[in-house]
């Protein structure tokens, strides 16, 4: 068993060895100038010796990257609600951000940069990548709900936006998440290429710069913390998703989670008056 | 002793919109449940059930009749009668306790008391033990008795069922009949039971209607004079045969007209 659960770990880092390895035989074998390709031993120190400079630029891309993530979420999000709230909503929101993804956001990014400034263009270029993987999936997510759930809980007492908020929204999550995945790398994306068209700082820009002066080491330094960026960001996607949905991992309710459910922690601290309890409004009734 | 029918359907139709126009689903429905009563409803598929107890729960609309509780029309009656569905709508987020807690009430600092009554409904359907497991966790019996403890700790006084057991193998069914028995003798609800199935009518109820193919109406009602707690074995029993052939014969002349 721990054999294969090893096997497993080694199999997770074969590919990237045994690139490391292609691209050093290539190395070795063709000697290319290191303006072309710094050999793996270079960009390895230089991630070190650099390492300042580099976790300069990566906290600009890392800033902007979240921001446009977070953002996305929020507006997204509320997008989403409107789109599967109101038919006229579908009709007349839907197809358009379906249509503007069909712009190459390669194409906007310069015009982007010329109206903003440096980091609220690179933001934006992030927010406008995420937000229609946000959008689509909230859209499906929250058109996903069995009707039969949100029926039985309203001959229980349960208010509309009771159903909304508990039965809705949940159902809703698993697809959400699968979109905020997507997301989630593709911020980082949005964010390096608007540093290309124009700013000060960034892994992005630190890419451009460093090629442009034949420092190639330290462009390949950089893709590399932009490779681990996006993968934390991921990781970070996935891990949100396993603490706000524990039934998909767990068939008993595991210990840190109490007794009530994630949206009524949520409500709670959001102090609303709708968590009247239901049995109390029929005693009313 | 003259009390007012916990449930009284007086001439209810419903239409809906068909191709060649509107049809009517149930047309000039009229029941009773009396407080503390069981009644089943059998009828061919088809017969609109489902929009009957959609209708009765306060869910849809009918076109015409008047729905009492209590003696009282109550157009306005969402969350008076609870219902519970063949497939057991539980969420499946939220475990067995969460499920049932959630029709007990659900603030957001959930007193002890509310949990205490849930974990009452779920002890009292043979699930303590189980009250952190997710739905997914359990098997398909055992879905529909949590399904089964969250109608219980709802504290509504009229259930309505809709096939509730259809989807169980016999032995499971068997036992779930045993255990609405015990929960609506322990709070002394009136039920509504719509099946298809007569054993389980001739089982469970006090009285069995009998419902014409679309569109529904009441064509029969045969009064259940058996005694209680009745078992599976009771099926073969000449009373209970003989009350069968008598829903069968109804049963028969309803498709003979439809």
């Amino acid at each position: 068993m721990r054999g294969r659960a090893l096997m497993g770990r080694a199999a997770l880092v074969a590919l990237p060895l045994l690139g490391i390895l292609v691209w050093y035989l290539v190395d070795v074998i063709a000697r290319p100038p290191a303006w072309m390709l710094p050999s793996p031993q270079a960009v390895a120190s230089t991630l070190w010796t650099e390492h300042d400079r580099l976790w300069f630029h990566a906290q600009a891309t890392i800033g902007q990257a979240l921001l446009g993530l977070g953002l996305a979420l929020v507006v997204g999000l509320a997008i989403a609600v409107l789109i599967s709230a109101s038919r006229a909503a579908d009709r007349a929101i839907y197809p358009w951000v379906v249509a503007s993804q069909a712009v190459p956001i390669l194409a906007v990014a310069p015009i982007i940069a010329v109206w903003l400034d440096y980091g609220a263009a690179q933001v934006t270029v992030a927010f406008i990548i995420c937000v229609f993987p946000v959008i689509v999936t909230g859209v499906d997510g929250l058109r996903s709900t069995d009707p039969a759930l949100g029926r039985v809980a309203r001959t229980l007492g349960a208010s509309r936006m009771w159903v909304w908020r508990r039965v809705t929204l949940p159902a809703a999550l698993p697809a959400l998440f699968s979109g905020l995945r997507m997301a989630a790398v593709f911020a980082v994306t949005g964010a390096v290429v608007a540093e290309y068209v124009g700013a000060d700082r960034g892994l992005g820009y630190l890419t451009e710069i460093s090629t442009s002066q034949f420092e190639t080491q330290v462009a390949f330094a950089a893709i590399a913390w932009l490779a681990v960026i996006g993968i934390a960001l991921f990781a970070a996607v996935s891990g949100l998703e396993r603490l706000a949905l524990p039934h998909r991992r767990h068939s008993v309710r595991p210990a840190w989670r109490t007794r009530r459910g994630l949206a009524s922690a949520a409500s709670s601290a959001l102090g609303d008056a709708d968590a009247e309890p239901l049995a109390a409004r029929r005693r009313q009734g | 002793m003259s009390e007012a029918p916990r449930i009284a359907v007086d001439d209810l139709w419903v239409g809906r919109d068909g191709r060649d126009g509107p049809i009517d689903v149930l047309a000039g429905m009229s029941l009773v449940v009396e407080p503390g009563e069981i009644v089943a409803m059998v009828g061919p598929s088809g017969c609109g059930k489902s929009t009957l107890l959609g209708v009765l729960a306060g869910l849809e609309a009918p076109s015409a009749g008047v729905v009492r509780l209590d003696g009282v029309d109550r157009p306005d009656r969402l969350g008076g009668l609870a219902l519970m569905p063949q497939r057991d709508a539980l969420l499946p987020w939220r475990t067995a306790l969460d499920n049932v807690a959630c029709s007990v009430g659900w603030s957001s600092a959930r007193s002890g008391d509310d949990e205490s009554r849930a974990m009452d409904a779920l002890a009292r359907v043979g699930l303590d033990g189980f009250e952190d497991h997710y739905p997914h966790a359990l098997s398909g019996g055992m879905r529909q008795r949590v399904a089964l403890a969250r109608t219980l700790a709802s504290g509504a006084r009229a259930w309505l069922l809709d096939e509730p057991f259809g989807a169980l193998d016999a032995l499971t069914r068997a036992a779930l009949h045993r255990e609405l028995e015990r929960a609506w003798r322990s709070v002394g609800s009136s039920v509504l039971l719509v099946t298809h199935d007569l054993d389980e009518a001739i089982v469970l109820a006090d009285r069995v209607y009998v419902s014409s193919l679309r569109p529904g109406r009441i064509v029969a009602e045969v009064a259940v004079a058996l005694g209680r707690p009745r078992a599976a074995a009771d099926t073969t029993r000449p009373e209970f045969v003989r009350l069968k052939e008598e829903l069968l014969g109804v049963l028969a002349s309803t498709e003979a007209v439809a």
